[in-house]
C-alpha cells in the first residue's frame, strides 16, 4: 500500500536525482576551481556582494560546490550536502532574479557552456532546487553499499 | 487497511515532511563540509602560482588626490605588476573644476551609450577601440595634457583600463579617473549633451 503515499518513490529514483544533482555541481564547479579571478569578476558583475568579499567567495564557493557534488554522487552525508546545495541554489536564484530585475546584461558565471539567458538559468536552478529538497527529505535512496541503519531495518 | 488510511491522511506534504530531517546532524555536518571545502580552496590558492589576495582589490587602485599634494599610489593587485600604472582619482567637485579649467574629458563607454548622453565636449574612446588604435583626436593631444576619463558609474572599470593603456602604450602622463562616472555627472545636473543622428539636443 505504499503507492498510496503520494511522496513515496523508489529508492532508485531518489538515488538517480541525487547523482544527477551531484554530477551537475561537480561539472559546474570545475571551471571555477581553477580560475578564481574570472569567477570573482562574475560575482562582481551582479553588484550584490561587498567588494571585499568577492575573492573569498570566489576561492571557497567552487570548492563547496565540488565537495557537495562529490558527496552526493558517492552517497555520503547526503542530507547535509543536499542542504548546502539547496542553500546555494536559493542564493543563485536570488542573484539571477535580481540581475533580471535590474536589467543587467551580464555573464551569469554559472558554469562552462551555460546559457546566457538568465531566465533559463533560473528555471534550471529551480528544477535543481526541487531535486535537492527532495534528496534532503528522502536521504540517499538506493546505495550500492547499504549503511548500518538499513541493514538493521531489513534484519528486523 | 484502517491504519494505512490514517497514515496517508496524516502525511505532512512535500515541505512539511522536512520536519523529519535530522536537522542537528545536518547542520553539524554542513558546518564540517563548509569548513573543509573552504580550507581546501584557500590552501590551494596559497600554493598556486597565480594566487590572488583573499580580500578583493581593484586592478587599479584609484586614490582621491588632495588638491595640494602630489601623492600617487600604485596598485597592489596580484595580477598587475608594481608600478605598471599610476592613475589619479578625482571626485565630482574636482572634476567640475577640471571641466571649467578646460581639461579633456574622455568617455570610455561604448559608442551608443556615448551618443545617448555624455559630458559636454567629451571625446568618445571606447576601451575596445583604444586596444587597437588611438583615434586622431586623442592621438593629436599633447602627452602632458590632463585627461579626465570616465565610464558608467563607480563600479565600472573600463575607464581605469583605458587609463592604463593611455599611460603605458601611448605615453600620456596626466591621466585621471572620474570615479562617479557618467551617472554622477548626469545626476548632478552639470552640462551634458546627446548626439542622436549627429544632432545635439541643446542641453
Amino acid at each position: 500500500m505504499k503507492s498510496r503515499d503520494p511522496f513515496y518513490q523508489d529508492p532508485r529514483f531518489v538515488a538517480f536525482l541525487r547523482i544527477l544533482v551531484g554530477l551537475f555541481f561537480l561539472y559546474a564547479s570545475f571551471d571555477k576551481l581553477f580560475y578564481p579571478v574570472d569567477f570573482s569578476e562574475s560575482i562582481r558583475n551582479y553588484r550584490i556582494m561587498p567588494e571585499w568579499s568577492l575573492n573569498l567567495l570566489a576561492l571557497t564557493l567552487p570548492w563547496i560546490e565540488f565537495t557537495c557534488g562529490l558527496l552526493l554522487v558517492c552517497g555520503v552525508w547526503v542530507r547535509s550536502a543536499a542542504f548546502l546545495v539547496s542553500l546555494m541554489l536559493l542564493a543563485f536564484m536570488a542573484g539571477l532574479l535580481s540581475a533580471i530585475w535590474r536589467k543587467l546584461d551580464i555573464d551569469c558565471g554559472c558554469y562552462h557552456g551555460a546559457s546566457q539567458d538568465l531566465f533559463r538559468r533560473v528555471v534550471e536552478d529551480a528544477l535543481l532546487f526541487w531535486m535537492s529538497l527532495y534528496v534532503l527529505q528522502k536521504g540517499p535512496g538506493y546505495k550500492l553499499v547499504p549503511d548500518s541503519e538499513t541493514l538493521r531495518k531489513t534484519s528486523t | 487497511m484502517g491504519s494505512t488510511n490514517k497514515r496517508s491522511k496524516s502525511y505532512p506534504g512535500f515541505l512539511g515532511s522536512l520536519q523529519y530531517v535530522p536537522w542537528n546532524l545536518v547542520f553539524k555536518r554542513s558546518f564540517i563540509i563548509v569548513s573543509v571545502a573552504s580550507g581546501l580552496g584557500l590552501s590551494r590558492n596559497l600554493i598556486s602560482t597565480e594566487s590572488i589576495p583573499w580580500i578583493y582589490q581593484r586592478p587599479v587602485r584609484v586614490v582621491y588626490e588632495k588638491k595640494d599634494t602630489k601623492e600617487i599610489t600604485t596598485t597592489t593587485h596580484a595580477r598587475v605588476k608594481q608600478g605598471q600604472r599610476i592613475l589619479l582619482g578625482l571626485d565630482l567637485e574636482q572634476v567640475l573644476e577640471e571641466y571649467h579649467f578646460g581639461s579633456v574629458f574622455i568617455d570610455s563607454r561604448d559608442t551608443d551609450e556615448f551618443l545617448n548622453g555624455h559630458v559636454q565636449g567629451a571625446i568618445s574612446l571606447p576601451l575596445s577601440l583604444a586596444q587597437q588604435e588611438l583615434p586622431h583626436e586623442v592621438n593629436g593631444l599633447d602627452r602632458n595634457e590632463r585627461l579626465i576619463l570616465y565610464c558608467d558609474e563607480s563600479l565600472c572599470e573600463s575607464s581605469e583600463e583605458l587609463g592604463g593603456i593611455l599611460m603605458n602604450r601611448y605615453g600620456f602622463t596626466q591621466v585621471c579617473i572620474f570615479k562617479g562616472g557618467w551617472e554622477a555627472w548626469r545626476d548632478s545636473g552639470y552640462p551634458t549633451e546627446r548626439l542622436v543622428g549627429l544632432e545635439e539636443d541643446g542641453t
